[in-house]
């Protein structure tokens, strides 16, 4: 929507007066700036000469009470609002699709108190969180949350979608990191959830914002557990003849309960492009990474256990410790220009996540119906986020060339996810394990949830009666 | 246009447009939370133009590219070193051809294109003063007999904002009136840079740089704080500050939190607070932030801009000059 005439400066006058003039951007570069997250499809809107939707106004509230006073007036319009963080997100969930006020929350960016005792850090959510964990770190400590896009998102963004560390095996997701939160509900209201995360009263307030994308508020501080920095931490790696011995390797892993912190298993596709590309290994296989930290002499009892449980699952070539070490120093680079896809490719992440008994079917599924309805597509995967009953398969799709006009190529884009993603559903998997739904994956939610997602419509209904709270977001009604 | 040359696969434009991983080192973008403070955004403003170019007569699309702080951090950081600081010049270059050029810059440009460069003082040792009092006087008497150029960096400043042309006939002009000095020293991480980048003939050394090879030692035990220079870390890569701390003999620990962040407040753009007060007060504000709370740990940084600024924020700071002529 573009806000009509005087309206949009009578609201424009309340928002100044909420955050300050300074702080109230219709400026031509910020919002080219938040027209495009890192959503494939207005990337591709913007590569082709179009014009992503900006939004009409971008407020940078300093603080929970200016936060507060944004949404009422807000609601007082009916004009919509969409949180963002640092607008990296790849489901386009933070894209002001309806125009309106973007709130941006980035300059909500102090730890607000690091308690030693509890093991804690409070800060406000439009934190960077490379910089949380430097923060953290000077004290001594680590948050342990350490996901590719670390350097450019916001703690709030991680907690808006869920999102998931290199070090997810043992110290968990973000949403098993989160103690308590601070939240400025869709009408105003300054809430904040219980200050524990276990405890017998009632369902768990924190969990249910966790993950809702903005859709029921925004976050605006949060208490997180934080973890001594630990002696040791070691990486080891195999090359195994085929991805289901991998993967039988993996899954002992877990199902020894011999606690990892990381393991990663590349597809053969995604050993012979990637890993040979960024760590070298030109080799034939699947590769298979992981790690153990801690006090070192407990790592290196773990570290051997885990090598004995890898190679009874056929007879892989040990690669050593140098090149897990290796892994562990590149996995960032991974996702740079020039290691990452770009366009004129076209690709994406079929992020789903599923049981032992179920990820491999999965996998094999969405494999068979990209290749199949898409021949020209390559299909690569990896599993790179373990529990104790099964994994998160990180597919990609890649499209070397795609069709020039964008309409027709955005068709066809989201023909590959509505196929895929279904594929994936039927064999018990979930969309998805990290990145979150956001506009990409909303008109799937239906599918996944069935006759349950009328509990979140029920619930966004109450909270948000006006809707304003980034509308047509994870399969929620639009504008 | 200039941006042209870096479009294509495998270059600035197109890599840096569509990814964030720099976005933890962009000091500006840290502390103000503007989206257009990242490199990001001068990336997609270049695309934007050479898909629309009538974009590059758009007023808000070049304020941005000139409020640029010119931080190396996200060019050192970045694995593949895409050189987003050259694409931000290469911008404004196209901006100032298209006449579209903000009211402050062309005021900067109208004032310093009046430069005139004369000495005082005699000596082989040409000292190209910054105009903070502090840095300035701690330097007169660590160089002694010397001459001294104040504003100096009027040619530097000028091709920092890509006045190329007028620039090039101010260097001219200091070149002649630098001419006969051994030495040239200055704490002007503006000059050193350009000196170095864009213009040859004249060799200028960096204070740190000057006083490294001095081998001076501190007088009694010193614990320093140090504030990384962005030109000598991120452009450079120059190791003078490391020596000078070790013959110094002070005890060094680094500024803030981290090694990859420019706490310098952009001591490149030095003509930033003119541009865009409100970004320099928000920069000042974050960098100021990190300042050790131990009365005793001296906080030095390289550039005058970084320790007036700081200064005026409470936070207690030296300059390279200072703190050896204490």
């Amino acid at each position: 929507m573009k806000i009509a005439s005087y309206l949009y400066e009578m609201l424009r006058s309340e928002l100044v007066d909420a955050v300050g003039a300074e702080f109230v951007s219709a400026d031509a570069a910020d919002q080219l700036g938040h027209s495009i997250d890192y959503y494939w499809v207005p990337e591709l809107w913007h590569d082709r000469g179009l014009k992503p939707t900006p939004p009409d106004l971008i407020v940078r509230p300093a603080d929970t009470e200016e936060v507060a006073k944004v949404l009422r007036i807000a609601n007082a319009y009916k004009i919509p609002v969409t949180p963002w963080g640092g607008g990296s997100g790849s489901q386009g969930g933070a894209l002001p699709i309806y125009g309106g006020i973007l709130l941006d929350t980035k300059r909500m960016n102090k730890v607000l108190n690091i308690d030693p005792i509890t093991m804690s850090v409070t800060c406000q959510t439009g934190i960077n969180t490379q910089q949380l964990e430097w923060e953290v770190n000077k004290a001594g400590f680590s948050t342990m949350h350490f996901p590719a896009s670390i350097g450019c998102a916001t703690i709030g963004g991680f907690m808006a979608h869920r999102g998931t560390g290199v070090l997810s095996t043992k110290y968990g997701k973000i949403e098993d990191m989160v103690m308590s939160l601070e939240v400025v509900t869709p009408t105003g209201q300054i809430i904040n959830t219980l200050p524990v995360p276990r405890h017998a009263s009632g369902p768990d307030l924190t969990m249910m914002f966790l993950g809702s994308e903005g859709t029921l508020g925004v976050m605006t501080k949060v208490t997180m557990k934080i973890h001594p920095i630990p002696e040791a931490r070691k990486f080891h790696a195999f090359l195994f003849k085929d991805m289901h011995s991998a993967m039988m390797a993996g899954a002992g892993l877990m199902q020894s309960r011999l606690h990892p912190c990381a393991i990663r298993l590349y597809d053969e596709p995604e050993t012979a492009s990637l890993i040979k590309r960024v760590l070298g290994i030109d080799k034939k296989g699947a590769y298979l990474v992981f790690g153990f930290d801690g006090p070192e002499k407990i790592v290196d009892l773990q570290m051997e256990e885990g090598c004995r449980i890898c190679k009874a699952s056929g007879k892989p070539e040990d690669l050593g410790t140098e090149m897990g070490e290796k892994w562990w120093e590149s996995r960032y680079k991974f996702f740079y220009p020039a290691y990452m896809f770009q366009l004129p490719q076209a690709f994406g992440t079929l992020d789903t996540v599923a049981t032992f008994s179920n990820i491999e079917k999965v996998y094999w599924a969405m494999k068979h119906t990209v290749n199949e309805n898409f021949p020209d597509a390559r299909f690569i995967g990896h599993f790179s986020h373990w529990y104790d009953w099964g994994c998160m398969l990180y597919a990609r799709f890649i499209f070397d060339k795609f069709p020039q006009d964008a309409s027709e190529a955005v068709a066809r884009y989201n023909r590959v996810w509505d196929l895929a993603i279904r594929a994936a559903i039927r064999e018990g998997g979930v969309i998805n394990e990290h990145h979150g739904v956001g506009l990409k994956l909303g008109r799937l939610m239906k599918d996944l949830y069935g006759p349950a997602i009328t509990v979140l419509e029920s619930l966004k209904r109450e909270l948000d009666p006006n809707n304003i709270m980034n509308p047509g977001k994870m399969g929620f009604q639009g504008e | 246009m200039n941006i042209e040359k870096y479009q294509g696969d495998k270059n600035v434009i197109n890599s840096c447009r569509f990814c964030f991983m720099c976005r933890h080192l962009s000091t500006a973008g840290i502390a103000s939370g503007r989206e257009s403070d990242n490199p990001r955004v001068r990336a997609l403003i270049a695309g934007r133009i050479l898909s629309d170019p009538e974009s590059v007569k758009n007023p808000d699309f070049a304020k941005a590219v000139f409020a640029a702080d010119l931080s190396a951090a996200p060019r050192m950081n970045c694995v593949t070193h895409y050189d987003e600081v050259a694409l931000t010049l290469a911008l404004r270059r196209d901006f100032i051809a298209a006449g579209n050029i903000p009211a402050e810059v062309a005021a900067i440009r109208d004032e310093l294109v009046k430069a005139k460069y004369a000495a005082t003082g005699k000596g082989n040792t040409l000292f190209l003063a910054s105009g903070y009092e502090p840095a300035d006087k701690a330097m007169a008497k660590l160089l002694g007999s010397c001459r001294t150029m104040k504003g100096a960096d009027a040619f530097a400043v000028l091709a920092l904002l890509g006045f190329d042309k007028e620039a090039k006939a101010s260097f001219a002009k200091f070149k002649e009136a630098a001419a006969g000095a051994k030495t040239i020293v200055t704490d002007s991480s503006a000059i050193v840079l350009a000196t170095r980048e864009f213009f040859k003939g004249v060799k200028v050394l960096h204070t740190v740089e000057y006083l490294a090879g001095l081998k001076l030692k501190a007088k009694k035990a010193v614990k320093v704080a140090y504030i990384q220079s962005d030109l000598l870390r991120n452009y450079l890569e120059s190791d003078a500050a490391c020596k000078f701390f070790k013959s110094f003999g002070a005890s060094v620990e680094l500024y803030g939190t981290n090694e990859e962040t420019s706490y310098t407040v952009g001591e490149i753009a030095t003509v930033l607070d003119r541009i865009d007060p409100q970004l320099i007060a928000e920069m000042t504000e974050y960098c100021a932030r990190f300042a050790p709370t131990d009365r005793k740990t001296v906080v030095v940084a390289a550039s005058p801009v970084t320790a007036k600024l700081l200064a005026a924020a409470g936070v207690k700071v030296l300059t390279f000059g200072e703190l050896a002529a204490c």
